[in-house]
């Protein structure tokens, strides 16, 4: 069936094609797909980063619908359809472009994500939705007040400006009404705080009907008398809007995340018992690779707790809290492993010692990082992976000389010297 | 059914009162609204169209809907036709698709709509022009496209205008032909300075002045209150002139 307003005059379908081709360049310039690939949660609240380009869509395109109608003089007309349904039909095309617009991020974060267990929690695209029909409903009003060369700039200024002013706010709860700051979530230990996808949700919708009430109710200004029932409507629901979008969002930090529950954690029957997410085992099973760094570890007597699980915590005497993601290489799974023996023994700035002291437990803990590597990668990988703490690299090669008991009786020692003042951290003796 | 309007009162913002306590009934068939500039045709047609709306009394199309609110309200419209004198343009619309788009915003469906816009833009010898884009026409093929928008959709009133304004003398007549062919069982109000064509075009007369009205009756009875002694051909011009200066 015919459309009432042609395709072709419709702006949004015009503003695909560049908006495409930018998610694209920006996607292949700036996305890395290593820290969201795997897990559907971090592919679709990542896609967030691309709400500035379908947005700008939205809002342009809104524009774009409500100079047709004001130089259209709809006012005048005396439409004899709901309010509602004339709306609709302008603007449903801004909306669904948008949409597909973002639709496209995310497959383009999703590329390698395919086949991986688990999905985008519902209400993502539905906050994704209801901020593309915010932004819409903004590029609409402008339309209708201001003349078409200033409404386009101003739509595109004021849609770009509220999703990156909010994002550098140190009000955490106001990032969320804006929605750029779901692309903060998640590691794979993570999962999605609702709050963040329910305060967006409420806060765009919402404000998304009370700027097309008052665009409704204040344009007649000139030709039917307003009463102050309807502007206020419209102010009270962005208001309300406002309010409950941001007690919605109170409880969150810069973050939209929250530790995962571990009951979603599958653990084997091995010793030690490796606990992991599903995501991470549906292309390469970490689960290996770790099991056999333990086992190295095990060999020469360094004590390795019970129970390892994929988790970004510390680490406890029972268990081994492993940062993991998905289709980790194995160097770099051997790393996390290795690193993971030091949580939470950070290097200690002991009362009354100098900066000599801390330089010899920051050495101790960079030496004792590369022997763990090493010692741990053995069998897996032909070269142990390189460490952030190349201070270390040199003492640690000085302790691979001696004896694997001599070896063990200094890392017992040092990983001890790291967190007791009372201990004093030493270089690897000569063999 | 006629189309009436009752104890209206209507002010502008920081302007005084145009109407109080208005009331007019206008029947089937084509009246003309006249009288001088700031007399109030605009806006009475305004109200009649539901687009200005009284502060008080009520506009309705007797027996079909009043102009009141909601589904009251867009019925009312649905069978009102509205020529405004400022015809606005929908950028991005070719000539018929603009008439339908006009068709759909008053109630038709999709189909409907697209399917009369073209006897439409027929009617005001738009044809030619029904694929071009509506904001390439000049201003008087402007209004006679939004003479097809308020014909569109066979209402059971029509209100126009200065539909006339613009119009080059062929036009005016062709304009005289489409009123001639909407049915009397219609209202149409029309609105105009020109009082030549009112003798061949109209039933009943109106005059506003100062928000009252000044005369309402038949074309034949306007005419007899023209000065004694003028001729026939000129009586309408005559009589208007005279109630026009009894304004001034």
């Amino acid at each position: 069936m015919r459309p009432i307003i042609p395709w072709r005059s419709r702006s949004a379908f015009l503003l695909f094609f560049p908006a495409a081709a930018f998610v694209v360049l920006y996607g292949v310039s700036y996305v890395d797909l290593t820290t969201i690939s795997g897990y559907w949660t971090a592919v679709g609240a990542g896609s967030a980063i691309f709400l500035f380009i379908s947005c700008a869509l939205a809002s342009v395109s809104g524009a774009i619908e409500g100079a047709r109608a004001r130089r259209g003089k709809l006012r005048r007309i005396g439409v004899s359809r709901p309010y509602t349904h004339v709306l609709f039909v302008q603007l449903w095309p801004s909306v669904l472009v948008a949409g597909i617009v973002q639709g496209l991020a995310f497959l383009m974060l999703a590329q390698d994500t395919w086949g991986a267990p688990g999905g985008v929690p519902i209400l993502v695209p539905v906050a994704f939705a209801a901020i593309i029909f915010f932004h819409t409903a903004i590029g609409y009003a402008l339309g209708r007040l201001l003349p078409l060369p200033a409404g386009i700039p101003v739509a595109l200024l004021l849609s770009y400006s509220w999703l990156g002013f909010t994002w550098s706010v140190n009000y955490f709860p106001l990032r969320y009404l804006a929605g750029l700051a779901l692309s903060g979530c998640c590691r794979v230990d993570a999962q999605l705080d609702h709050h963040a996808t329910l305060a967006a949700l409420v806060f765009n919708l919402g404000a998304g009907i009370a700027v097309l009430l008052l665009t409704a109710m204040t344009l007649p200004r000139l030709t039917r008398p307003i009463t102050l029932l309807a502007p206020v409507a419209g102010v009270g629901l962005l208001a309300v809007s406002a309010v409950v979008g941001l007690t919605v969002a109170q409880s969150l930090g810069p973050y939209p995340s929250q530790p995962r529950d571990q009951a979603q954690l599958q653990c084997d029957d091995g010793q030690p018992s490796i606990c992991l997410y599903p995501e991470l085992d549906y292309r390469n099973d970490p689960a290996v690779t770790i099991r056999q760094a333990a086992a190295n570890l095990e060999n020469i007597g360094v004590p390795v707790p019970p129970r390892i699980i994929a988790s970004g915590q510390a680490s406890t005497p029972d268990t081994l809290s492993v940062a993991l993601r998905p289709m980790m290489s194995p160097s770099a799974i051997i790393y996390s492993f290795s690193t993971a023996f030091l949580q939470p023994r950070l290097v200690n700035n002991c009362p009354g010692t100098g900066n000599a002291d801390l330089k010899a437990r920051t050495l101790a803990a960079a030496t004792i990082i590369n022997w763990l590597i090493i010692r741990s990668s053995a069998g897996i990988v032909d070269q142990p992976p390189s460490t952030r703490y190349p201070e270390g690299a040199a003492p640690a090669q000085q302790l691979l000389t001696l004896s694997d008991a001599a070896q063990l009786d200094w890392y017992t020692h040092n990983l001890a010297a790291l967190t007791d003042c009372s201990l004093t951290p030493t270089s690897p003796p000569s063999s | 059914m006629n189309l009436t309007i009752e104890n209206a009162t209507f002010a502008y913002p920081r302007r005084g009162s145009l109407f109080e306590n208005f009331s007019l009934s206008l029947p089937p068939g084509r009246t003309v609204l006249l009288g001088p500039n700031g007399a109030g045709k605009s806006t009475l047609l305004g109200m009649l169209a539901s687009t200005l709306k009284p502060a008080g009394g009520a506009v309705a199309l007797e027996g079909v809907a009043k102009a009141t609110r909601g589904s009251q309200l867009r019925r009312y419209r649905s069978q009102v036709g509205w020529l405004p004198q400022n015809v606005g343009i929908f950028p991005g619309l070719s000539v018929r698709e603009h008439v339908a788009y006009t068709g759909w915003l008053k109630g038709l469906s999709r189909t409907d709509a697209w399917a009369r816009s073209l006897h439409a833009v027929r009617q005001v010898d738009l044809s030619e022009k029904m694929n071009a884009p509506a904001k390439s026409l000049s201003g008087g093929q402007v209004r006679r496209m939004g003479i097809a928008g308020a014909l569109v959709h066979d209402a059971q009133a029509i209100l126009l205008d200065e539909p006339t304004a613009g119009l080059d003398p062929n036009q005016r007549v062709r304009f005289r032909e489409i009123l001639t062919v909407i049915p009397d069982s219609v209202v149409v109000v029309v609105s105009t300075h020109q009082t030549e064509d009112v003798h061949a075009s109209y039933q009943e007369v109106v005059v506003l002045g100062e928000g009252t009205v000044r005369f309402q009756g038949s074309v034949a009875e306007f005419a007899g209150t023209a000065p004694a002694g003028v001729d026939q051909r000129d009586a309408i011009a005559a009589a208007y002139s005279r109630y026009v200066a009894a304004e001034d």
